[in-house]
């Protein structure tokens, strides 16, 4: 301890107890360490794809990239990426600022229904819509059915901040002489920015690699192409080349998301001090503004459930689901339940190193995980095989193996939730809470962590909704023989047993219900500030 | 025996030195202030002694333990060190009593209850313990943040401009607040501010600091009418910095020959300080001596006036001068008499910095 | 879950008399000569892991039979033939699987052309007609499905129906016709169509397809569609339409089935076959399944199931559909279908696949 031969004087170095010295460091290289395995192993399918790709000659590189169409399909990504991120930004901004900031009557009513798309798997969506309407096809129909299942990522973040943040700033503004709209301009949508821009993020992160719904609505896409590689040509290496132009998209989005998040910066007030302010008055916009509300909530949810009714009613091969389906919830809970609290767990620590550290690898750790998402669902899949049967052989096709295989899919699902509710705990409490004397681990658990609770909610939430209908990897990494109502749904279509597939999807939409329901509790918070006992 | 030695510290962020050999001493029971503007490192070197950054090299000592030796260091949460930042960081997931309780030991429930009760009288809240932190005002919260600092008796507490959030009224009441909940808690405090009269309201002793260092450091007396040299002059206050030519006890300069404070460094050309107080004004009718000024504005200011002048090129004296008079100044284009009352306090390095600026140490010795 | 529940209740007593005793000699007096492979010890109680593609409800009852004969049990990952097949691929010798069944020739060509497959053992390959299996004996045919002209009755009579294929690039057609050319199924017909018009024609016809048909996702997509009368008419496998008539009922069934005139292109006849994976570690049990999909019983459920594919023992027919095997002409060779990279090349670089 007093080994320093520094020339100037300390005194007699008394330390009470042994080296307290080094406990800091161990405490300050935990985190990073953990946080980088995370991110190493939610960067496995990137890995994956790069490793495949060079095995892709240069031959079959060129006559594949080389096609005219590559291009046509790089606009149909891009263009249905744009069309649909700026739909969902207006839906759920607007839908959200309707509820948050006007007197609309019913307001707890239209949070719930608003949120309640996701409930609705997106290939339940893409069947429901094409069997109830089969014109819904091509661009516009790609674009009018991934808006309508997708903005309520956009929607429940900014209701989130626009119910924390302090309304005051509003009313300056209207004192300084802005109208309602100028306000709404130049005051509360750029305090919604990173909400916006992280909502856009999941949005456009997500069309880039799906393909299935697409498939349904005849629009072609980039990873119409990947998957014309995987399952029609069982080239991987040259699905994987394809899939690495996929990946430079997703960087470019994170590199704008990047920017448009941090010109928000940190300067909204929340937390402690924020306060509501007065709801703008409807007048005379009341109706057309339940209009909106009913319309948007009528083509977003009520399809789907009119689709399911319909089938679960006149499908011929509709029968009464037997015991086995009861079976096949459980398992599929149990799955997507633990796969949702594995990836919040992970989340934690990648998310908390961001915040802590705002330095370059810390920021670069954390943006890895979002690359993943823009791969295919059977390019994660088939990564997480990969790499199980070379390094995990006893896990290969064994129950946790699916458990992983959901969380590094979904990861920044949960990251997302864990990290904008990072955002709003005031910085400095970490700091203040150690200078009273607490060790690091008692500061995560008793400030951190409480503080962030509704995030933890938000991303168990959004994981075990996602992953409870989730269909491809299922079917690569589920242990033989194992259903669940995905893979069961699927079966049944595939057969054309639309009837028979029908309650499958009911009760997967059933299920989700109650996550859809804490995801808004969690993430809109039901009181403002969270419950806690310590006294 | 807890006050605060920092001998040669060093700190970066990144690559930049934001702390370069700074040296300060801080007495037991001291009520010291670092004064600095922003950008100046102030922030830094109390975060290297709250232990939430590590110093690169150099000592930071509290009583007689060595906290942080540029190698190895002592964690945060063993340094019994408080620490009160500028936006309180209260814990918005607990309430006030829970807050304040916060870094008590959870063994010993009933004398923590009776520390939290005490801490929230000495803080002035007393009821107020079941609240949550968005229930409070910002000077509540800032209290609250006090009291939580205060309540596990640090040996030293560290404020981070703890005031600057909050409206003007409520930062003069508070600041004078804070300061006597302090004296009488007899802690030994360290107040970062970018804000002269925070600095000369608080503390006992004052060190102005700039680029990394302690430029001087004393009393808040002694900085005002005898500071090292002429940014340490201004950041006091305002300051008329007049060339003079020194000679032992007595300053030659354009408004006559003013008794000197104290013995210069050298003698020859140099440079005193005239606070805008020393500077009187007089008709220019009035028979007298003095030299003929132009007024360029004044503003009332309740208790007296600010008036700007402005000299000739070749007078002699700097072309901006500011006073403060008692009576009302001419309008704005006159011209009036001015003079100086002394003593003058000769500055250092007045023709530019000598290498190596002087430090001085505070200490309690000194000061009381 | 591997096992259709019902069936196994169904079957549950004559497992527990029967099972013990049965090996694959009690097999073989099923009439296929599934007995060959046997090294003479039981295989009852090992265990097997089949990655199957085909139809899940028909392969579930195979299973289950198979089980209840041998007392071989099996582990059944059913999935999508395309997706199994890269799994199969990434996995490497270290897959667990022993079986593989496909849907259509080439993803078991694939597979064959990396050396993964064993050899099927003869006589099970002689059970079936000789072209209906690989040609070096990597796999076996174990049913077969029929390209088909599916139509809406609404827009079109049986009468204008096309004879041919080639006769689908007209321009008459453009807006009237669906394909799902990212199918499986379809690649085999542009193979054919490659080897009976050359490259320079069938690239001229795929032009006219691109330009003047709907693209669907899938085969199901487009028979619904077909029903519906979105289009008037597309190319299918003949199973899709029946399992659309059995769920639909018959009385919303607005769409019929149309065969291509024999010797056409699009007459293709082409096989699900299955294969033994050269590094199962259970090889005989996994030749042994083999040899029952091609057995008397096993042709038999997959006649009567929901399938609709047909079954390829002599002797077993599917009375349920129109048209019988032997009339629908010749199975297409597993040479001639080859892996289907050159029709997927040029389906790519006319654009009608992505």
């Amino acid at each position: 301890m007093s080994t320093t031969r520094s020339t100037r004087p300390p005194r007699t170095l008394v330390h009470p107890g042994p080296s307290p010295l080094s406990q800091r460091w161990r405490a300050g290289r935990v985190l990073p360490l953990v946080a980088g395995l995370v991110a190493l192993v939610t960067a496995c399918p990137l890995l994956f794809v790069a490793l495949e790709a060079t095995q892709s000659g240069w031959d079959s590189a060129e006559r594949l990239l080389g096609r005219p169409l590559i291009v046509t399909l790089l606009w149909h990504t891009v263009s249905l990426a744009a069309v649909v991120g700026l739909a969902t930004l207006v839906l759920g901004f607007g839908a959200a600022w309707l509820i948050e900031r006007t007197d609309l009557p019913a307001k707890r009513t239209w949070t719930v229904l608003a949120a309640m798309p996701l409930a609705v798997p997106e290939f339940v969506h893409g069947y429901c819509w094409v069997s109830l309407f089969p014109t819904v096809q091509g661009f516009w129909g790609a674009a009018l059915v991934m808006t309508s299942s997708l903005y309520p990522l956009v929607f429940l973040p900014v209701a989130a901040v626009l119910r924390r943040s302090d309304a005051s700033t509003e009313e300056v503004a209207r004192s300084l002489g802005h109208g309602r709209a100028a306000v709404l301009w130049r005051v509360t949508l750029p305090q919604a920015r990173p909400a916006l821009a992280g909502g856009a993020l999941l949005v456009t992160l997500y069309l880039l690699g799906e393909y299935g719904a697409f498939a349904m609505l005849r629009y072609t896409t980039f990873a119409t192409a990947i998957y014309t590689q995987f399952e029609t040509a069982f080239d991987t290496a040259s699905a994987s080349l394809l899939a690495l132009v996929l990946v430079a998209l997703a960087l470019l989005v994170l590199l704008l998301e990047g920017r448009t998040a941090r010109r928000g910066g940190r300067v909204v007030r929340e937390g402690s001090t924020a306060r509501p302010g007065r709801p703008l008055p409807l007048g005379g916009w009341t109706r057309p503004a339940l209009a909106a509300m009913a319309a948007l909530v009528g083509t977003a949810l009520g399809v789907p459930v009119y689709a399911l009714g319909y089938w679960l009613v006149r499908g011929s091969s509709t029968t009464l689901p037997s015991a086995s389906i009861w079976a096949l919830t459980a398992t599929t809970l149990g799955y997507a339940l633990t796969a949702a609290a594995v990836a919040t767990a992970a989340a934690v620590p990648v998310a908390l190193y961001a915040w802590r550290r705002d330095t370059r690898l810390a920021r670069a750790l954390e943006r890895t995980a979002y690359l993943t998402r823009a791969l295919p669902g059977i390019a994660v899949a088939l990564a997480v095989v990969f790499f199980a049967i070379r390094y995990a052989q006893p896990l290969y096709q064994q129950p946790p193996l699916l458990v992983v295989g959901y969380a590094v899919l979904f990861f920044p699902l949960a990251l997302t939730a864990v990290r904008s509710s990072l955002a709003q705990v005031p910085h400095g409490v970490e700091d203040v809470a150690r200078s009273l004397g607490t060790a690091p681990l008692s500061v995560l658990r008793r400030v951190t962590l409480p503080l962030i609770l509704p995030g933890l909610g938000a991303a168990f939430a959004m994981v075990a909704l996602t992953a409870s209908t989730e269909l491809t990897a299922t079917l690569l990494l589920a242990p033989t023989g194992t259903d669940t109502l995905a893979t069961q749904f699927w079966t049944y279509t595939t057969g054309l047993a639309w009837g028979a597939a029908a309650p499958y999807a009911a009760v997967m939409t059933a299920l989700s219900v109650p996550a859809v329901l804490l995801l808004t509790r969690r993430t809109l918070g039901g009181t403002r500030i969270p419950r806690e006992a310590t006294r | 025996m807890s006050g605060l030695t920092v001998t040669d510290l060093h700190a970066r962020h990144g690559h930049s030195a934001v702390l370069d050999g700074l040296d300060l001493t801080v007495g037991d029971g001291q009520l010291a202030c670092v004064l600095g503007p922003s950008g100046c490192g102030k922030s830094t070197l109390l975060r290297v002694v709250a232990g939430f950054h590590p110093a690169a090299s150099g000592t930071v000592t509290v009583g007689d333990r060595v906290l942080d030796d540029g190698r190895r260091r002592v964690a945060a949460e063993r340094r019994r060190v408080g620490y009160l930042p500028q936006d309180g960081a209260l814990f918005p997931h607990l309430t006030v009593a829970a807050n304040i309780g916060f870094g008590l030991p959870r063994a010993a429930r009933a004398e923590r209850a009776e520390r939290v009760a005490e801490m929230l009288d000495l803080v002035g809240l007393v009821g107020l313990g079941d609240r949550h932190p968005h229930q409070l005002s910002g000077g509540q919260q800032q209290r609250v943040a006090l009291a939580r600092a205060l309540a596990p008796r640090p040996e030293l507490l560290l404020l981070d401009e703890p005031f600057s959030a909050l409206d003007a009224a409520l930062r003069i009441d508070l600041r004078v607040e804070v300061a006597a909940a302090l004296r009488q808690a007899g802690a030994t405090a360290i107040l970062v501010t970018h804000d002269v009269d925070e600095a000369l309201a608080f503390a006992d002793r004052i060190a102005v600091m700039r680029g990394g260092r302690i430029a001087q450091a004393g009393t808040p007396d002694e900085l005002f009418h005898r500071p090292a040299d002429a940014k340490v002059a201004q950041a006091l206050g305002e300051a008329n910095l007049v060339p003079a030519d020194l000679d032992g006890r007595t300053a030659s300069t354009a408004l006559g020959t003013l008794p000197l404070a104290g013995e210069p460094a050298e003698n020859g050309a140099g440079q005193v300080l005239l606070r805008p107080r020393q500077l009187r004004l007089a008709p220019v009718e009035e028979p007298g001596s003095g030299l003929l000024v132009q007024v360029v504005g004044s503003q009332f200011r309740g208790h007296d006036h600010r008036v700007e002048l402005s000299a000739d090129a070749d007078s002699g004296l700097p072309n901006r001068l500011v006073a403060y008079t008692d009576a009302s100044p001419p309008a704005p284009g006159s011209a009036v008499r001015l003079t100086a009352t002394g003593p003058a306090h000769a500055l250092s390095g007045s023709a530019g910095e000598s290498a190596g600026a002087p430090t001085v140490y505070v200490s309690a010795s000194s000061s009381r | 879950m591997s096992v259709d529940v019902r069936s196994v209740q169904r079957s549950t007593v004559a497992l527990l008399v029967g099972l013990s005793a049965l090996s694959l000699t009690a097999c073989g007096s099923s009439g296929a000569s599934a007995s060959s492979s046997s090294s003479g010890g039981s295989l009852t109680g090992q265990s097997i892991t089949v990655y199957s593609g085909q139809h899940k409800q028909t392969m579930s009852a195979l299973v289950t039979d198979f089980t209840a004969r041998t007392g071989v049990k099996v582990q059944l990952r059913s999935g999508d033939e395309a997706e199994l097949a890269n799994q199969l691929l990434v996995e490497g010798p270290a897959s667990p699987a022993d079986v593989f069944v496909a849907e259509n020739p080439p993803a078991l060509t694939k597979l064959e052309g990396k050396g993964r497959l064993a050899k099927v053992n003869a006589a099970t390959l002689a059970a079936v007609p000789a072209a209906d299996s690989a040609g070096q004996g990597d796999w076996v045919g174990v049913s077969a499905r029929q390209a088909a002209f599916v139509y809406n009755t609404g827009k079109l009579t049986a009468a204008q129906a096309p004879a041919s294929v080639k006769d689908l690039a007209s321009p008459a057609w453009k807006g009237k016709l669906g394909v799902a050319p990212s199918e499986t199924d379809f690649t085999p017909i542009v193979t054919r169509m490659i080897k009976d018009q050359g490259v320079a024609a069938t690239k001229t016809w795929l032009e006219a397809l691109k330009a003047d048909a709907k693209v669907y996702g899938s085969n199901e997509d487009l028979v619904a569609a077909v029903n519906r009368g979105e289009v008037s008419g597309g190319v299918i496998d003949h199973y899709y339409w029946y399992r659309l008539r059995d769920e639909q009922g018959t009385g919303n069934v607005h769409s019929a089935l149309a065969s291509f005139a024999k010797g056409d292109p699009g007459a293709l006849v082409d096989v699900s076959g299955a294969a033994v994976l050269s590094s199962g570690r259970h090889q005989a049990a996994a030749q042994a399944f083999l040899a029952y999909l091609v057995s008397k019983p096993a042709q038999q459920i997959i006649a009567t199931s929901e399938s609709y594919e047909y079954p390829l023992l002599a002797g077993v027919q599917d009375s349920r559909l129109t048209r019988s095997l032997q009339d629908s002409g010749p199975v297409a060779s597993a040479a001639d279908l080859g892996d289907g990279s050159a029709a997927l090349q040029l389906m790519q670089s006319v654009g009608l696949l992505s």
